[in-house]
């Protein structure tokens, strides 16, 4: 077979796999993700069209009046900068799992480095274009009915094609630059985790401060005014009132001509470093070879572990602290608990994912300098959640292999779910109570308010991990899923985090019912008018309302002592099949 | 070093038609074993024969459909009392990769409630018997199969039960590292310990095993010791354990495939079996 086949054959593999992957399975998560693809393909594709014939007329009438070499440098300019961003996130791709091969001894000893890492690149170009190629026709159709201007339907298509071969390319090559700096280097390796975080926390200050768009206003011009905007220019070509060139667009095509084969032979390159270079830690390789076979890896272990020891202290000295309160078993088991959430940090990460909802909120108190008096309340509900899903909402997942060797040991049931109750509290309780009691007092709500939300916090949280930790039991996941593009980790079943947040959401609402009257009468007034649709002549009175939510949070505050004791029951009794 | 009940001579694994079906699947048939305390017992079987489903019934890990089963004379439905006197070694070690080989055998001594000054002697024992005592303090993440399997094999005798379950101890073992868990093995029965051996290394259970079972299919279609095994093979045309154990798993892929073509039409009578399809004739 010839390069070109292998190639092909790679590329025609790895999405196989891929495809197989996301349709193989007939699982809640996999159907709901390839309907989330085509909901998403299908609104891209018909809403853009709408949207481009739209717009289209709007130009084509002249009701959209701009200055024609403007409107062409904006275009330059947004279609650069979505450039940029691709890159990015192809990048991030490859740092994470799509730098490494599958397989790679499997391909490495078979074909040419240059052929598999052709092929493995080419892959994430037909990715690129399956999300893109269908909506950009879309968009492009539109644009064309609208306007009259044939080329618009032809030119955004084109522009995929060659804007996502320079795109998919690069930010392939970038990620595996930063891949192999990560992996490679025995000091960026060693403080990998922490390196994360930390890039994790610029992003969200950017985003929080508004730095993140001030780089993207400032990226605007520069590559409107390189090669890269030409690309403006092959999408917007004959639309009326841009003043697109059609030098530029054909320089587009040469700028893909040129860039690709430059980028994919830099990759090459990289990728005959990276590939074949030892990891730099023993441990952290990619796949389950054997250690034996790098004899280095272990000196290099040796030493991750000494720098891991002398930042720890003597392992055992925390184990022999906790027995002083807790029995040896029960203290082993919250021992294991820290141990591994701070030797990887990263697995639990999916716990600061509600965060994400208040992105705008953080993002207002930076630029205000005032919390509002909402935030507290959210934060006790906050708290209380992630109290509950750190150690406690998939105790039997997160023992792994290990599970069957824990069920045979003196660890009972009640040592079982105490000890994970107790590491996620003793962590949680302060830290949760802190966060609120601050936040409370930076808002303008009053003191005596933001003392009873500092108590109901601790209280919360305790509820929450007896609550969560019957349900992860009942709910239980073993395999391990991406909580990063780079990262698998063994998290709570989707099940688990749905039941155990909706009883979170529920308790919440019913409190604020029973405690708050404005809450209740807003409450109340909302319902009547959602169920007045269903049921006419529908009202639902506050006292009404009251009873119902004073029933339900009866209801609602049983369960968690019953989770609890289910969890108890169903480690006692666990079995394998 | 068994430190279990005693039973006054009793045998240590005893089973009585013990069976297990998943769903439509028959794992084990109506398997009867008694196995007397301080033996080494090779359990050997095709791929899929149902030895890793016995050893999780005779753990608690896994329920019987029917039938019963004893360790040590404590019944495998009694999970409380039966951790005390039994060891497991899944054939994957169970592990945690972030911790350190030391941190992992602390942690399962911990769990079985083992004092710390004792875990510690006894830690160090074998770290050092088993070449890793200059590893200890590295992550289990960086370890090599041979080296997860041998943490796996000392967390799995930490707490000196008196009944060890082994799935493939040798597996994935140097030569010396092999030899060192054969010679563990030896040891550990010449102090009465009994261990239920699953492997398809046979030159281990010829070695080691006082009696071996074959099953295949879930039924125990062979048992005796391996030299009785062995001649009663050279009275044909066989010499040797894996001779037997391929002329034993063979006769019965052949009798099974016919008995279930023969069933779709009559009745088949079980006594009409041959010699060889019955344990009872080798024992």
């Amino acid at each position: 077979m010839s390069a070109g086949g292998h190639v092909l054959r790679i590329t025609r593999i790895d999405v196989t796999r891929m495809v197989r992957k996301r349709t193989g399975k007939r699982t809640l998560g996999s159907v709901t993700g390839l309907l989330m693809f085509g909901v998403l393909i299908l609104v891209a594709t018909v809403g853009g069209a709408w949207g481009g014939r739209a717009i289209g007329r709007a130009l084509a009438s002249g009701s959209l009046e701009f200055d024609p070499a403007g409107a062409a440098s904006a275009a330059r300019g947004l279609v650069g900068v979505f450039w940029v961003i691709g890159v990015a996130m192809f990048a991030l791709r490859s740092v994470g799992q799509r730098g490494t091969l599958t397989n790679a001894e499997g391909i490495l000893t078979v074909v040419p480095t240059r052929e598999a890492y052709v092929g493995i690149v080419l892959a994430e170009y037909v990715y690129f274009l399956l999300w893109t190629l269908v909506p950009a026709a879309g968009i492009g159709v539109g644009l064309a009915l609208g306007s009259d201007a044939l080329w618009p339907a032809v030119g955004l298509p084109l522009l995929m094609v060659c804007g996502g071969l320079t795109l998919s390319a690069t930010g392939y090559l970038v990620g595996l630059g930063i891949r192999h700096v990560i992996t490679r280097f025995p000091f960026v390796a060693r403080h990998r985790s922490g390196l994360v975080v930390l890039a994790f926390v610029v992003y969200f200050v950017a985003i929080f401060t508004g730095g993140l768009n001030q780089v993207v206003v400032n990226l605007f011009d520069p590559v409107a005014a390189s090669p890269l905007g030409w690309y403006g220019d092959l999408a917007a070509l004959g639309l009326p009132g841009v003043a697109s060139q059609a030098t530029y667009a054909l320089g587009a095509v040469g700028v893909t001509a040129v860039l690709a084969p430059l980028v994919i032979l830099a990759g090459i390159r990289v990728a005959e470093r990276h590939w074949f270079a030892d990891p730099a830690l023993a441990g952290e390789v990619d796949s389950d070879s054997d250690a034996d076979a790098d004899p280095s890896s272990a000196e290099r272990g040796a030493a991750g572990d000494a720098d891991d020891a002398a930042f720890h202290g003597s392992p055992d000295r925390l184990g022999a602290a906790l027995e002083g309160v807790l029995s040896r078993p029960t203290a082993a088991l919250v021992t294991l608990a820290w141990r591994r959430a701070i030797r990887a940090p990263l697995k639990l990460l999916y716990a600061a994912y509600p965060l994400l909802f208040l992105v705008g909120v953080i993002a207002d108190i930076f630029q205000t300098g005032q919390v509002p008096a909402y935030l507290p309340y959210g934060l006790v509900v906050f708290v209380a959640w992630a109290a509950g899903v750190v150690f406690t909402l998939n105790p039997l997942g997160d023992q792994g292999s290990v599970l069957p060797a824990t069920v045979l040991s003196a660890v009972t049931g009640h040592r079982f779910v105490a000890a994970h109750v107790f590491a996620g509290l003793v962590v949680a309780v302060p830290a949760g109570t802190v966060l609120v009691a601050a936040a409370g007092l930076l808002s303008p709500l009053e003191l005596e308010r933001v003392a009873l939300l500092t108590a109901v916090a601790p209280v919360a949280m305790v509820v929450a991990g007896t609550l969560s930790v019957g349900i992860g039991t009942a709910f239980p996941r073993f395999e391990a899923t991406n909580v990063t593009r780079s990262m698998e980790a063994v998290v709570p079943s989707p099940w688990a985090f749905v039941l155990y947040s909706l009883h979170l959401v529920l308790t919440a609402a019913a409190v604020g019912v029973v405690v708050e009257p404005a809450v209740r009468s807003l409450a109340a007034s909302l319902l009547s008018l959602l169920l007045s649709t269903v049921l006419s002549r529908f009202t639902l009175s506050p006292e009404r309302l009251y009873v119902v939510c004073a029933t339900l949070l009866v209801v609602l505050l049983v369960l968690p002592p019953l989770s609890y004791r289910y969890a108890v029951r169903t480690f006692d009794e666990y079995v394998l099949a | 070093m068994a430190s279990g009940r005693s039973l006054d001579g009793g045998p240590a694994i005893e089973t009585d038609d013990l069976t297990k079906r998943f769903g439509d699947v028959l794992a084990v048939d109506g398997l009867d074993l008694s196995i007397p305390q301080g033996d080494v017992y090779g359990f050997l079987g095709p791929n899929g024969s149902g030895k890793t489903t016995t050893m999780r019934m005779l753990t608690t890990l896994t329920r019987p459909t029917s039938g019963s089963a004893r360790v040590m004379g404590v019944d495998v439905t009694n999970r409380r009392e039966l951790i005390s006197v039994v060891g497991y070694l899944p054939e994957e070690p169970p592990l945690f990769d972030e911790l350190t080989a030391r941190e992992q055998l602390q942690h399962v001594a911990a769990l079985h409630d083992v004092p710390r000054d004792l875990a510690t002697e006894r830690i160090d024992r074998y770290l050092e018997r088993f070449d890793l005592a200059a590893q200890a303090g590295r992550r289990l993440e960086g370890f090599s199969t041979g080296m997860r399997k041998k943490v796996g094999l000392i967390a799995t005798i930490l707490h000196e039960p008196p009944v060890i379950f082994l799935d493939e101890p040798t597996s994935g073992l140097d030569p010396r590292a092999a030899r060192t868990v054969k010679d563990l093995i030896a040891e550990l029965s010449g102090g009465e310990t009994t261990v239920f051996l699953s492997t398809h290394i046979l030159s281990v259970v010829d070695e080691l095993a006082d009696t071996v079972g074959v099953l295949h299919r879930g039924r125990l279609v062979a048992e005796g010791d391996p030299d009785r095994l062995k001649h009663r093979a050279e009275s044909g045309d066989e010499q040797s354990l894996e001779d037997v154990f391929l002329s034993v798993t063979a006769d019965h892929a052949e009798e099974a495939d016919e008995a279930s073509d023969e069933a779709s039409d009559e009745d088949v009578d079980r006594e009409t079996s041959e010699p060889l399809d019955q344990p009872d004739s080798l024992r």
